[in-house]
């Protein structure tokens, strides 16, 4: 009988790199910045790792495929590595691939490390998807881009709850000015400037109604994270954090092409939710999660998985918002690092980041962003579009 | 008998006033100036959406596996070697099992292509024959050419079975009298003098060709109900109007002022407007004038007034308009300026032609499948059932959208995703019936689209890879015209 | 001004809702660059229209997207903050004039004001607050 992997895995060490334009940087240097961090913060040598997981997404245009990108770069001694891609949860992707194979008993020590350098394509962006999405699908697609595609759920969202445009506009700001508190405060965030909701209004719309401080944006990034069983990770630090759950859910196709979704949540996210939830034992998220990371590529995103994740109720989202609920003093500090829209999104990365502000929560190392006493971790991941995603649940505790 | 079963035609729904033209390019050759308004193609329309839009009016009502072959009249093909008319046979979702044809090179291809089709009928080589005529003409900036040169396209479809104009005769004269031509490979007219033009051509071919026809069906023009030839000068076309001896009500009034000179759909616009206010009994001729002329003659029958209603033809679309509002933009979608598309823009990536072959239908015909099991639509086609609790695997049938209205489920303004036309504006569709996809909506501004509006998909150039030149085809939404 | 009973129609940039509230603070603040992850934009200028007997204040800006996900944009795009009620009324901590202003809720004021800007100010968006 299948027993899930709760409670059988520990982080001991995690590395970040300065998220940004790191024109100073090339992958490999992001590479190695992320991962000397890692391995010091765990006290060990490079030979312990047993086996290591390496997340890039769209970096293979910088690098190439494969996962020799991160076996040379670090002269892994004829280590088995794997590449993982999972669009935008290729982060979470890479942990967990490494979780599952020390869960597994098959090693004891595993190395995870997502990797993104975007800003030498040389056009402000990702690569155009039309040469990324197939060859039948470029086809049939509409001109969609990742705003325009997270647009359409905050328009149906706006609808279906009766927001007016302007209303839902402000709760999406305040949602974003959140977060840009949290990353003023936090020297590895690309982006660290406080901005007023009332500044947040007054920009112009990218793709209607997801103005310009609803998007995230491109950045180079890198981050790792040492893991090893549960019942070794005592010998390496005294204040490990331990793997409740990680789940990720892909969607079926019925988003788009069935005619039930609503358009105003993403449904694999309510799945994998529940799924994590079963695993790490949790009943009451709202009173249980002491603290979240959640995938906020754009504003709206965030506000429908507070509901995705069963902490806000349905079209409710909006309230707790103005309430404080996901405020850095609130019940549930929701984005303490600053988030994707402080960080920006190097794809390999982003995933790994999430845990990282985490993992630093629990020790006490958060600085002024410091939350008090946290026993529950959520960090969430998401891939692709509303109507066509995966995504990546991930709780972690003492 | 044979002759027209059904007719249809299309207006783009941009149409720019002459006068900002005029006001744009007018300093340059002030003899210009031309009076009215103009029909402009979207930037993703070319002759084949046109002639598609148009033969899918022409289509109303019609079980498509009845056409046998599908003939394309155009001037503006957007391929020299890839044949349109089967890129349109498979629009409009005929058998394989048919004759097609491009008809090209001269202004009078379209009349010459209703004539092959009634040749073709009446041979018993077809039962049903679609003839489909398109054309998005371009002129110099600064010409007259651009001013009198409008987009547009119409259909008709050739045959036996009820027919609502019967085929009584015809005439045709073919000089090789050069007023104008274009090399292969050249992307703008030219042309003789003006004077030269209507006096040794223009007056003459017109009037050679209807006096013919006059003598082949011993019928003259002034008891002919309707006659519809080209209006190039308008002084001229009053004084060919003379000659025949038409009063005022024979003549059917050009639609230069609101189109523009569609070039080979022009005859059959027009024809397709005489059709659409005629009564039984009603003869028409139409000449179609380039290389010579074509005179055909009709007699519209009783049927005619089953095809009242459905049909848009060409006065439905004339009442749905917009303004372009601007030459430059007429400019950019034509490709006159060499437009900043960006990194971005510029890349188009490769068609895998052997994925096209494959899913030619679904693409180009917006098939998907629905599964016999559970009776869900589905697009594009499915091996395995969308539906939760079904997931059948391999029990579809093969099921049509593209005729089928929609609900917009919901939509998006991107001023990010580059357009030629921006925003995108693109959406998720809801089908009649069942079925759900996304698609790129056309012909609308981000003010007026709301959240469950009406929407018909419409058959549109979706991209040009001009490094390799193909031009990639699917369908978009647009509103359901009311 | 009577404010637009809630529609059961679903909404679209051109419709409008029952604001909640009909008066706002607006802070005056122009050429300073605010920037985002994605990008940034400034407020360049600001003017008033004279629609139905009443004054509209309008604000100028040009925003700029160059390090987003999916493309490079940005445009010249203007707000309108509402009807002028009181202008420039009161200084904030920082020194920035704010006014009162009424928002427009209108929809065919809207349409309206957004065609005049578009025309007068050469913009690419208006947008109502």
């Amino acid at each position: 009988m299948a027993e899930g992997i709760r409670d059988k895995v520990a982080i001991i060490g995690m590395g970040c790199t300065r998220f940004g334009e790191r024109w100073d940087a090339g992958a490999e240097d992001l590479i190695v910045e992320a991962f000397k961090e890692a391995i010091d913060d765990a006290g060990i040598e490079k030979n312990q790792i047993q086996a290591a997981w390496f997340g890039s997404c769209f970096d293979e245009v910088n690098v190439g495929k494969a996962a020799t990108p991160l076996s040379l770069t670090l002269k892994l001694p004829f280590l088995p590595v794997t590449r993982v891609e999972n669009f935008c949860a290729t982060g979470s992707e890479a942990l967990r691939g490494a979780v599952y194979a020390v869960a597994s008993g098959a090693y004891d020590i595993c190395l995870a490390l997502g990797s993104e350098k975007l800003k030498d394509t040389g056009y402000g962006g990702l690569p155009d998807f039309s040469q990324v999405l197939g060859t039948k699908n470029r086809l049939i697609f509409p001109n969609i881009t990742a705003p325009g595609g997270f647009a359409m759920m905050a328009t149906r969202y706006f609808a279906k709850y009766g927001l007016g445009p302007e209303e839902g506009k402000e709760v999406l700001a305040m949602v974003s000015a959140k977060s840009h508190q949290n990353g003023a405060r936090n020297p590895k965030a690309h982006l660290r400037k406080e901005v007023s909701v009332e500044k947040i209004l007054k920009a112009p719309m990218i793709a209607w109604p997801l103005g310009l401080f609803d998007c995230c944006g491109v950045s180079d990034g890198a981050a790792a994270a040492i893991v090893c069983r549960a019942d070794l990770a005592k010998n390496f630090r005294p204040d490990p954090i331990y793997v409740k759950s990680m789940q990720i859910a892909l969607s079926s196709g019925e988003e788009l092409m069935y005619t039930d979704w609503d358009g105003t949540y993403v449904k694999t996210a309510v799945e994998c939710a529940a799924r994590a939830y079963d695993e790490a034992g949790i009943k009451n998220p709202r009173e249980e999660i002491s603290m979240m990371e959640v995938h906020d590529c754009f504003s709206i995103t965030e506000l429908v998985t507070y509901e995705d994740l069963g902490i806000s109720e349905r079209g409710k989202a909006g309230n707790d918002v103005r309430d404080g609920f996901f405020n850095l003093d609130g019940k549930i500090p929701c984005q303490p690092d600053g988030g994707l829209k402080c960080f920006g999104h190097p794809i390999g990365a982003s995933g790994l980041r999430m845990m990282y502000e985490m993992y630093k929560q629990f020790q006490g190392k958060a600085g002024d962003r410091q939350i008090k006493d946290p026993k529950i971790g959520l960090t969430h991941n998401m891939g692709g579009f509303p109507a066509m995603n995966l995504i990546s649940v991930n709780i972690v505790g003492l | 008998m044979s002759g027209i079963v059904s007719y249809g035609a299309y207006v783009p729904k941009y149409r720019i006033d002459r006068k900002l033209i005029y006001k744009a390019m007018g300093w340059l050759n002030p003899a210009t100036f031309m009076p009215g308004e103009k029909a402009v193609a979207n930037y993703d329309e070319d002759s084949v959406t046109m002639a598609v839009a148009a033969g899918i009016d022409c289509l109303t009502g019609i079980d498509r596996s009845k056409v046998d072959a599908v003939f394309f009249a155009t001037t503006t093909p957007p391929y020299a070697e890839r044949q349109n008319a089967e890129i349109m046979a498979t629009a409009f979702d005929c058998r394989a099992d048919i004759r097609t044809a491009d008809l090209t090179d001269t202004l009078k291809a379209g009349t010459t292509a209703v004539l092959s089709a009634v040749d073709a009928v009446k041979a018993g080589s077809a039962k049903n024959l679609m003839v489909c005529a398109g054309d998005m003409r371009i002129g110099k900036a600064g010409s007259a050419q651009e001013e009198i040169f409008g987009d547009g396209a119409a259909a008709v479809l050739i045959g036996e079975d009820a027919v609502v104009a019967e085929f009584i005769g015809s005439f045709s004269v073919s000089y090789d009298f050069v007023d104008h031509w274009r090399g292969t490979g050249e992307r703008f007219d030219q042309q003789w003098e003006d004077r030269f033009i209507r006096d040794e051509g223009y007056t003459r071919f017109i009037v050679e060709a209807m006096q013919g026809l006059e003598k082949e069906c011993g019928i003259k023009s002034t008891d002919m109900s309707r006659v519809i030839y080209p209006c190039l000068y308008p002084g001229d076309f009053k004084k060919i109007a003379r000659v025949l001896g038409l009063s005022e009500t024979q003549v059917v009034a050009p639609l230069l002022g609101q189109v523009g000179y569609a070039g080979t759909a022009d005859p059959l616009m027009h024809l397709v407007r005489a059709l659409e206010e005629a009564k039984p009994g009603d003869r028409i001729a139409v000449v179609g004038y380039g290389a010579g002329a074509d005179a055909l003659l009709f007699e519209v029958t009783d049927e005619i007034e089953k095809t009242r209603t459905h049909r848009r033809g060409v006065t439905k679309h004339l009442t749905t308009r917009r303004d372009l509002g601007s030459y430059e933009k007429m400019a950019a979608f034509r490709n006159l300026l060499p437009t900043e598309k960006g990194i971005r823009g510029d890349t188009v990536a490769f068609t895998a032609l052997s994925t096209l072959w494959r899913n030619r239908k679904e693409v180009l015909g917006l098939y998907g499948s629905r599964c016999k099991t559970c009776g869900t639509p589905q697009y594009p086609v499915q091996r395995v059932c969308v539906k939760p609790d079904c997931g059948a695997i391999d029990e579809m049938e093969p099921y049509r959208f593209s005729d089928r209205k929609g609900l917009l489920f919901t939509y998006t303004g991107d001023n990010l995703a580059f357009s030629p036309n921006p925003p995108a504006i693109y959406g998720i569709v809801d089908f009649e019936g069942g079925g759900r996809y996304w698609f790129d909506l056309t012909d609308v501004d981000l003010e007026e689209v709301k959240v469950d509006m009406s929407v018909e998909m419409s058959f549109r150039k979706k991209y040009v890879d001009e490094k390799s030149g193909i031009h990639g085809y699917f369908w978009k939404a647009v509103p359901v015209i009311s | 001004m009577r404010a637009q009973k809630k529609s059961k129609k679903l909404p679209s940039p051109g419709d409008c809702f029952e604001a909640g509230y009909m008066i706002r603070e607006y802070t005056h603040e122009l050429g300073r660059e605010v920037r985002s992850i994605s990008g940034g934009y400034e407020l360049e200028m600001e003017g008033k229209l004279q629609i139905d007997g009443r004054e509209v204040l309008y604000v100028v800006g040009n925003g700029v997207v160059d390090s987003s996900c999916c493309g490079v944009g940005g445009c010249r795009y203007a707000l309108v903050p509402g009807y002028v009620r009181q202008f420039k009324t009161r200084q904030d901590e920082q020194g920035l004039w704010i006014s009162e202003v009424e928002p427009i809720i209108d929809m065919v004021t809207r349409q309206e004001i957004t065609r005049v800007l578009k025309e007068k100010e050469i913009v690419q968006q208006v947008q109502f607050s």
